[in-house]
């Protein structure tokens, strides 16, 4: 049952032998009990006699949080992913990068005198966030199926360097806090991470969130990329759900 | 120095055989005085035991074979257990004959019995001609000695002891040291630590393999002369050293980036020292090779061939309860697919899922 196995991946993912020694402590147990909710739907699942509405997430204040890099950045992604019995309906994630470094949260001269006085309470502030979402039903404006977004909806506690931005929203393969860890790994610890990234057992971890999560996408996006009929964004924008 | 063995066993033809051994071979004359004891069956025999102010203690591990003729070997290790209880400061070793048990028997063994006894050595191997084993007992009764003379049995003392540097001082602190929060330690439990945790488990000491694949190159152009002479003060030479030699993987890498240049330093060390070498001697050294591509450098190696491998060609094998400090155990493509010294139970379940694509699999490079 693929819900069960996705439980399991996200064990591996942070357990120390993979992801476990670039994980903030609290993140263990967060994630442990994340886990055990996941579980939890399967069971619901399994049970059930007809499919199941389901949704899981780990919540933006209560992330996968990565330890203070050596540019004292330190990363955090969040994520939920809806389903319907055990198949998948969407996916998307948040990736907030926070800084430590006083001198690129506080631009003396620029920011207000009120910024410096919050980063003196929280020591840190998102410099940027990236949201990596799917176009929700409701909305009306040309967004493509599956997008990233830079900014979004800051929350107050974050402090965020950006203004909230609603757009650009980029076209964008569907990302889970599997796939998206890869990704923190290579930008924010490529050489640490080297070994890690070359181990067959954290390859197959990727490879089957990238089977899961982005084969089809890039099934879809392979024929419009083929198509004379519209442009790979009308397509991408133009995608029913 | 001489090193006193008080041997236990109950059968007096081993006991005249063994002293004669200890007595004669030429690899012991000097070392040992060996004198011989029948199991203790009163508090006197201990004293007697005691009174001989042994140095080790070599326990015949079947001291008592029961009726049906299995050998279980219960009174050596009950045995043992009472010894450690009287002389926690005199290192055991079980002597027994190789039919009792089979090597895992041997390992399980030795685990389960790692607070009780110091080592298990076979009879037949202890003069076999090459063996080691000789010199490893008097490294053991040494190293208490050592230890047991040791007046300041502090964490600060047992660093300057080793010879650990500040950056060993934080990995050794995450070693579980069976002493977290004591000022003081004793000499039996901090041998076993010592001998099963920081000497056994690569990570913070190496052996020859293991720092050869650190720096990127064969075993043996690490353990040529002129390497050895670059490395001679990363050698660890603290208590139970072992024969077969182990180096500090800090002052490696230490003496290693010392020769290297900036642009040497940027390259992974196993990529940047043979590099940094080849142009300070001006000629080429053996790289490490992976035993299942062929490519160089590995960088990590197999805990079955115990030869290096590429990270990329192994999977992790969950074998012993190493802390989490130490290098991770890891079974190379190579071994799951050449031999059958290996359990699939070590391997985890996302591991065992790739070993039908790796048996399959097309060797890369050949």
């Amino acid at each position: 049952m693929w819900i069960e196995e996705y439980a399991t991946n996200l064990t591996f993912l942070i357990g120390p032998k993979l992801l476990g020694s670039y994980l903030t402590t609290q993140t263990r147990t967060n994630v442990q009990g994340k886990v055990a909710e996941l579980r939890s739907i399967a069971s619901d699942v399994r049970r059930s006699r007809k499919p199941q509405v389901w949704d899981f997430s780990i919540p933006r204040d209560c992330p996968i949080q990565f330890i203070v890099n050596r540019n004292r950045f330190q990363v955090d992604i969040s994520g939920t992913i809806k389903g319907n019995g055990d198949s998948i309906e969407e996916v998307g994630s948040l990736l907030r990068v926070w800084s430590l470094n006083k001198n690129i949260c506080y631009r003396a001269g620029i920011d207000a005198k009120e910024v410096a006085t919050l980063f003196n309470k929280t020591k840190r502030r998102v410099i940027i966030r990236f949201h990596f979402d799917r176009r929700e039903k409701k909305v009306t404006n040309p967004e493509p199926i599956y997008h990233m977004q830079i900014g979004g909806v800051a929350h107050t506690d974050e402090n965020c360097w950006f203004p909230n931005l609603e757009v650009p929203r980029l076209q964008f393969p569907p990302m889970d806090v599997i796939l998206l860890s890869e990704l923190v790994l290579v930008n924010f610890f490529h050489e640490d991470s080297r070994d890690l990234r070359e181990k067959p057992e954290w390859k197959s971890l990727v490879i089957k969130s990238q089977k899961t999560f982005q084969h089809p996408y890039f099934d879809s996006f392979n024929s419009f990329v083929k198509s004379d009929t519209d442009t790979i964004l009308g397509k991408l924008i133009s995608v029913s759900l | 120095m001489e090193a006193k063995v008080a041997y236990i066993d109950d059968n007096i033809q081993d006991q005249k055989k063994y002293k004669m051994r200890f007595t004669n071979d030429a690899r012991s004359m000097g070392k040992f005085r060996l004198d011989t004891f029948n199991a203790p069956k009163s508090p006197d025999a201990y004293d007697r035991i005691g009174d001989a102010n042994p140095d080790l203690l070599l326990v015949d591990y079947d001291l008592d074979i029961p009726e049906n003729g299995n050998v279980i070997g219960i009174s050596g290790v009950a045995l043992s257990t009472e010894l450690r209880r009287k002389f926690p400061d005199v290192p055991i070793v079980l002597f027994t004959r190789k039919s009792v048990f089979g090597l895992q028997n041997y390992i399980s063994t030795r685990e389960k019995l790692s607070s009780i006894i110091d080592e298990i050595i076979y009879k037949q191997e202890m003069f076999e001609q090459g063996s080691s084993k000789l010199e490893d007992i008097y490294r053991l009764a040494d190293g208490y000695r050592i230890l047991k003379n040791q007046t300041d049995r502090s964490w600060r003392g047992l660093l300057a002891l080793m010879g650990a540097t500040k950056s060993d001082e934080i990995l050794m602190e995450q070693s579980n040291p069976p002493f977290p929060d004591i000022k003081s330690w004793v000499p039996s439990s901090l041998a076993v630590w010592v001998r099963d945790v920081l000497l056994r488990f690569p990570g913070i000491l190496y052996d020859a393999i293991h720092a050869a694949t650190l720096l990127g190159i064969s075993k043996e152009a690490f353990l040529s002369e002129d390497v050895q002479r670059t490395f001679a003060s990363a050698r660890y030479n603290g208590i139970f050293e072992p024969t077969e030699g182990r180096w500090w993987k800090s002052k490696i890498q230490n003496h290693a980036y010392s020769i290297m240049s900036k642009k040497e330093k940027g390259a992974p060390l196993r990529e940047g020292f043979p590099r940094a070498w080849e142009r300070i001697k001006g000629e080429t050294i053996d790289r490490s090779k992976c035993v299942f591509s062929g490519d160089s450098p590995a960088d990590w190696v197999c805990y079955i061939l115990k030869k290096p491998v590429l990270i990329k060609y192994s999977l992790p094998y969950t074998v012993d309860n190493r802390p989490s400090v130490m290098d991770e155990a890891r079974i190379s493509f190579e071994a799951i697919r050449t031999t059958n010294d290996w359990d699939e139970k070590q391997i985890d379940s996302m591991g065992r899922e790739l070993i039908p694509k790796i048996r399959k699999m097309a060797k890369p490079g050949r």
